[in-house]
């Protein structure tokens, strides 16, 4: 199953930002294996200076460089860029997740971590490039597996069949699918959802996510669309 | 009455010490010691004498500076600043010239050892900190910097009469006696009036033609005779009394207590001096005494604002202030000095003259009279204070005869159905005297109503007419005969007003007594509700809804940190629209400053008080034994808080200071048990953690040099087992240090811990996915009652806890067996109506755990003995440290064994572990659209998910299940 993604991954270059030498080339290899193409940085600025002159499709970037904070760097690449990102650090508090994905990172990976977790956030990541190029996910009809959104018609189908939603239900999916294989935090989630990011009305957020995946999931005790990551967000899948 | 001592009492050495040594304590602690340079007028020297004085303390090696020295000083004189660092002076611009104050906060700032601040009495200018020096003084002392300081005899507060009585000079300028009573030492700087004289008569004092001026004036040697007799006196008196403070007062030598009225009266302040002056000298104490009307009028504006003055000035000179309620002040101090120790009652000679009840009448009895009547045992003293009886004030008396709408309906009424009753007796031929009575009767009744005396003053003169108009032949004319009708007329009137006025009393002093029982009834509500209260802010909220009660008035509380930083206010508002105030206002810039003054130098100030005055609130610090813990801002509406207010506000604030002190003494023993458990449960880590590292190091790292050398000679499949061991072992130190991320987590105490409300089903379904790699050999299920359950958690150490739990079960149950994670709400307690919990339990049907080992699991460092062959894996923290956490959340942890029906094998007992959680109730504002889809999410809401829960445990920690299957590990 890895021969068959192999060809596919080659027309991806990985950019990986990470200043321990036995943690990027046990990145690189991995990714070797897979077939994509790599770029590597030691510190924040030969990350900027590859980001900007060679124009990777991913970044996965280690917050803790010698010479720049990640944070910061996420938000200069956002400035100019949607180039997903895949954060790994060895911080562990939420804090730092909740702000690199505040900054713009796309998903988050914490240390230690297994070389499959990574190939499969990779995976989402460039699935989530594959689908940009297809049809921009800011187009009228969003598709994904069996999930149709008609975002001009403000409906939802699953396999066909119209889901009737709320129209903050229908606010979270729409949100979630123009951001698919985005973490989404909270907070963002409640500013534009709600107007506001009120920790008040987190338990809102919490109810209204569960009914829509009562409506949208085939079993909803195993979400395959909307993903869980608890004390950060959310996150929708590509099928 | 007054005891004789058979010997002369001398001071008890032992006594002597003690207070000195008290004194001492508490001035090396942190407050300053005031130095006073006494003089008895202008130019006998008291600044030279302090100047010099600063000099030798320089010469000793202290750090002197001068706050300020009055410009008008004399020549030689300010030749002696030479060499001494002088303070800028602060100048206030005012009325286009500018004015020169002392700057207490740049004094404040170079905090020396020692200030001289001249002229103790002077009044600052508007706008500045305090309304006087000695404000300023005393802040420097709180600061613990020493004070000279120079104070003629003339400006000591209870001095004042006597020196305008005598010199006809009224000193506006007065200082407290205390200050002067309580400096640490007085220099009395003397010189003799001759001297004097000719010092004035050279223009050394003041220009040349001023000084005639005051020749004539003040300057005369009479008037100088007897200031200096008055300042020797003082000075001497002064020592008396400190002497006596080291004598203490024996039991049976009580001094004798003074009791004087505080009332508007002109007159009054000198009264208030002369007992503060008695009582010193009598050693006793001196009680104040308001004597509150009871009727609803309010004292006139004017009348209000003297009573407030005349009852600061008792305060500052050591009265302790109490009110009474009752319309004969005489009665009133009676009863109060008979239920007390008081032994002499001072009166006013104004006072003591008591109004006429009409301007016909003869003269009343005196309240010194009154007194004797009421077998008062006190002495009287009667103290001419050379004003006029106070007026009548106009407006009490007016408001007793302002009709108002029921006595009018009352007198109409009344009238009215005695009238058609009369009728109707005349009809039946009854005689006219009955008819009378029936007015009388009527008019009676109609007095037990009404509202003031003018409903007598209406009523008895019109039944008496319609009496006569309807009843007393000649019929219907108000023409009658005979000498009956004026005695009816005034048999009728005199009764009706002794009616009216009675009841009308009867009814004002119940209306005020029940005034006061609501206060007193607050007072005690709130000490019960601050037993209640839990929690520091629970305490301050609870105290400022009190207040509010108490005085209708928005609140503001700043709480003080041990440190003494003011924290953020908390605005409690009355909702009162007389306030007239906008909540941003309160909590200004300005009024904050102005809290934090008061936190730091623990007194009140604000509007009302002497310092910082322009602010918006009266500020009252919070104090507890040890300093201020919080500082309460009170918005004062037109009127000031009367006295018996103003007690039960500063008990209310003491009794909320020590709540809160009592709160932070439990806060602190449990962070310092906390600490200790911590501590202990590092040092325990760090010892055992070394065995658990060493255990799969050694095993992966022998693993790995195998596989270097000897890779050849190993068959696929023995390589393939040497893979998956170092797999699982890396997996394992994976989890290890999960747990070890959350000690350090826990180190930092409950601080770190941030609760948000979860769903507990993706957490525990977000758990599930981080499980041992054996987990997968076993049943595992989850019910949850119902998906939108939540709780409060930090949700990353709740998944922790599950995690644990669930790998604990697997660790100690053999392969196949059923483990079940479930979460259901359940009721907090017997309380109804208390927020409830969210209970998450995780059982599994193995061979359980004997009764009698049970309490031993969640200690640290228990490993089970049945253990399967994973034994070297159970370093038993993880037990320990799901306590922990479901702790800090405030939720309990304990073990069972599974209920018999749900049992799979008579003899495996299983084990059933659960925990709880505060659970959050929530409201969805989306209509009832979230309650529908409960309610059918309940219809499926125990899943089932066994073989698949079971098949995706399986792809190994924190695996993001995106595909079908994970990448090669295993195949």
């Amino acid at each position: 199953m890895a021969n068959a993604t192999e060809g596919n991954n080659a027309a991806y270059t990985v950019l990986i930002v990470e200043d321990d030498n036995a943690v990027k080339s046990l990145i690189a290899t991995a990714l070797k294996v897979q077939g994509y193409r790599l770029l590597e940085a030691g510190t924040g600025a030969a990350a900027l200076l590859e980001a900007t002159t060679k124009n990777p499709d991913v970044v996965i970037l280690d917050l803790g460089l010698p010479d720049a904070d990640g944070v910061d760097l996420i938000r200069q690449v956002r400035t100019w860029s949607r180039t997903p990102i895949i954060v790994v650090s060895a911080r562990t508090e939420d804090a730092d997740k909740v702000a690199a994905l505040d900054a713009g990172a796309d998903d988050y990976l914490v240390k230690p971590f297994s070389v499959e977790e990574l190939l499969a956030r990779l995976r989402v990541a460039t699935r989530r490039l594959a689908a940009d190029a297809r049809d921009d996910e800011d187009g009228p009809v969003y598709e994904n597996g069996d999930l149709r959104i008609d975002y001009a018609a403000r409906t939802a189908t699953l396999a066909g069949e119209e889901v009737h939603l709320t129209p903050i239900e229908y606010k979270l999916l729409a949100l979630l699918a123009r951001n698919t294989g985005k973490v989404l935090t909270h907070n963002t989630i409640l500013k534009e959802v709600w107007g506001n990011a009120l920790a008040s009305d987190l338990p809102s957020l919490r109810v209204f996510m569960a009914t829509l995946r009562k409506k949208i999931e085939p079993d909803p005790a195993h979400p395959a669309y909307i993903q869980t990551h608890v004390g950060i967000g959310y996150r929708m899948l590509r099928k | 009455m007054e005891p004789t001592p058979t010997e002369p009492l001398r001071p008890n050495p032992d006594n002597l010490l003690q207070a000195i040594a008290g004194a001492e304590a508490c001035e090396r602690g942190h407050r300053g010691r005031l130095k006073i340079f006494f003089g008895y007028a202008a130019g006998v020297g008291k600044t030279y004498a302090m100047l010099e004085a600063a000099h030798v303390a320089q010469e000793h090696g202290r750090d002197v500076v001068v706050g300020y020295i009055e410009p008008h000083t004399r020549p030689d004189t300010l030749a002696l600043l030479d060499g001494l660092e002088q303070l800028p002076v602060r100048e206030i611009p005012y009325k286009g010239i500018t004015l020169r104050e002392f700057d207490v906060d740049a004094a404040l700032a170079r905090k020396p050892d020692l200030i001289l601040v001249d002229e103790l009495a002077h009044t600052n200018a508007n706008g500045s900190r305090h309304a006087k020096r000695y404000h300023d003084v005393e802040e420097l002392l709180y600061a613990g910097i020493d004070v000279f300081t120079t104070v003629n005899v003339q400006h000591l507060e209870s001095l004042n009469d006597k020196v305008s009585a005598t010199t006809e000079v009224v000193v506006q300028e007065r200082v407290p006696d205390r200050i002067f009573d309580y400096a640490s030492s007085v220099e009395l700087v003397d010189l003799d009036p001759d001297d004097l004289i000719e010092r004035l008569e050279s223009g050394k004092i003041y220009r040349p033609d001023r000084a005639e001026t005051a020749l004539s004036h003040f300057f005369s040697a009479k008037n100088l005779a007897y200031l200096r007799e008055l300042a020797l006196r003082r000075t001497a008196d002064r020592l008396n009394r400190n002497l006596e403070r080291g004598l203490g007062r024996a039991a049976g030598d009580a001094g004798d207590d003074v009791l004087v009225q505080v009332s508007p009266s002109p007159g009054n302040a000198t009264t208030i001096r002369a007992a503060a002056r008695m009582a010193a000298a009598y050693r006793g104490t001196l009680t104040a005494l308001i004597v509150e009307p009871t009727s609803e009028n309010k004292l006139a504006e004017d009348d209000a604002r003297a009573l407030h003055a005349n009852v600061e000035l008792a305060e500052e000179l050591g009265a302790h202030v109490v009110t009474v309620y009752g319309d004969d002040a005489a009665l009133q101090i009676a009863q109060y000095a008979l239920s007390g120790t008081i032994s002499k009652i001072v009166i006013g000679s104004s006072e003591n003259r008591r109004k006429r009840a009409l301007p016909f009448l003869p003269a009343r009895e005196t309240v010194a009279e009154r007194l004797a009547d009421l077998s008062c045992t006190a002495d009287v003293v009667v103290i001419a204070d050379r004003h006029e009886a106070r007026p009548t004030s106009g407006p009490r008396l007016a408001s007793r005869f302002k009709p108002t709408r029921v006595d009018l309906a009352a007198a109409f009424l009344v009238l009215l159905g005695a009238t058609v009753l009369g009728l109707a007796f005349h009809e039946i031929g009854l005689a006219s005297s009955t008819i009378l009575a029936i007015y009388l009767v009527a008019v009676l009744l109609g007095a037990l109503k009404a509202d003031t005396l003018v409903y007598s003053v209406i009523a008895s003169p019109l039944a008496v007419v319609l009496f006569n108009f309807f009843f007393v032949a000649p019929r219907f004319t108000l023409s009658a005969y005979g000498i009956n009708y004026p005695f009816t007329f005034a048999f009728l009137l005199v009764t009706s007003i002794v009616v009216s006025s009675l009841t009308i009393r009867t009814r004002r002093e119940s209306a005020a007594n029940a005034r006061k029982a609501y206060r007193t009834e607050v007072l005690l509500e709130t000490e019960h509700r601050l037993q209640e209260a839990d929690g520091v802010d629970s305490i301050l909220s609870t105290t400022a809804e009190q207040v509010i009660k108490l005085l209708r008035t928005t609140v503001v509380i700043y709480q003080v940190a041990p440190g003494g930083k003011l924290l953020d206010p908390s605005l409690f508002s009355s909702g009162n629209p007389d306030e007239n105030v906008t909540m941003t206002d309160l909590v200004s810039e300005g009024e904050t400053a102005v809290a934090a003054w008061v936190a730091s130098n623990n007194k009140r100030a604000g509007t009302g008080t002497d310092t910082l005055m322009d602010a918006r609130c009266l500020y009252l610090p919070i104090r507890g034994k040890g300093g201020v813990v919080g500082v309460a801002g009170i918005v004062v509406t037109d009127e000031d808080l009367d006295a018996f207010e103003k007690n039960l506000l500063l008990v209310m604030l003491d009794e909320c200071g020590q709540a809160v002190e009592r709160e932070r003494s439990t806060e602190d023993a449990h962070r310092i048990r906390m600490q200790a458990e911590q501590e202990s449960l590092r040092a325990n880590l760090l010892r055992s953690i070394s065995h658990d590292l060493r255990t799969p190091l050694t095993s992966i790292s022998g693993d790995a040099s195998i596989l270097l050398s000897s890779a050849d000679a190993l068959s696929d499949e023995k390589k393939r087992a040497i893979y998956t061991d170092i797999y699982e072992d890396a997996l394992w130190l994976v989890n290890l240090v999960e747990n070890l991320l959350v000690v350090t987590r826990l180190d930092n105490g409950t601080v770190s811990l941030k609760t948000e409300p979860e769903l507990v089903e993706d957490v525990i379904r977000e758990a599930l996915h981080h499980l041992n790699r054996k987990a997968a050999l076993h049943d595992l299920r989850v019910q949850v009652e119902d998906p939108l359950i939540m709780a409060q958690m930090d949700g990353r150490l709740i998944m922790q806890v599950v995690i644990n739990l669930v790998n604990n079960a697997v660790t100690y149950t053999p392969e196949g067996s059923r483990i079940t994670v479930s979460a259901r709400r359940v009721p907090r307690g017997k309380r109804r109506g208390a927020p409830g919990l969210v209970a998450v339990s995780v059982a599994d049907d193995g061979p359980g755990i004997a009764p009698s080992e049970r309490p031993e699991i969640f200690t640290m460092f228990y490993q089970g003995k049945n253990v399967g062959g994973d034994a070297r894996r159970g370093m038993g923290l993880g037990l320990a440290l799901c306590k922990s956490i479901v702790e800090m959340h405030g939720g309990t942890i304990g073990v069972d064994a599974l209920p018999e029906a749900e049992r799979t094998d008579p003899d495996r007992p299983g084990t059933v572990i659960t925990f709880t959680l505060p659970a959050v109730e929530y409201t969805v504002d989306e209509g009832t659209q979230a309650e529908k889809d409960g309610e059918a999410a309940r219809g499926n809401a125990a899943s089932e998910g066994n073989a698949s829960a079971a098949a995706k445990a399986q792809k190994g920690p924190a695996a993001i299940d995106d595909e079908g299957s994970p990448h090669g590990e295993r195949d």
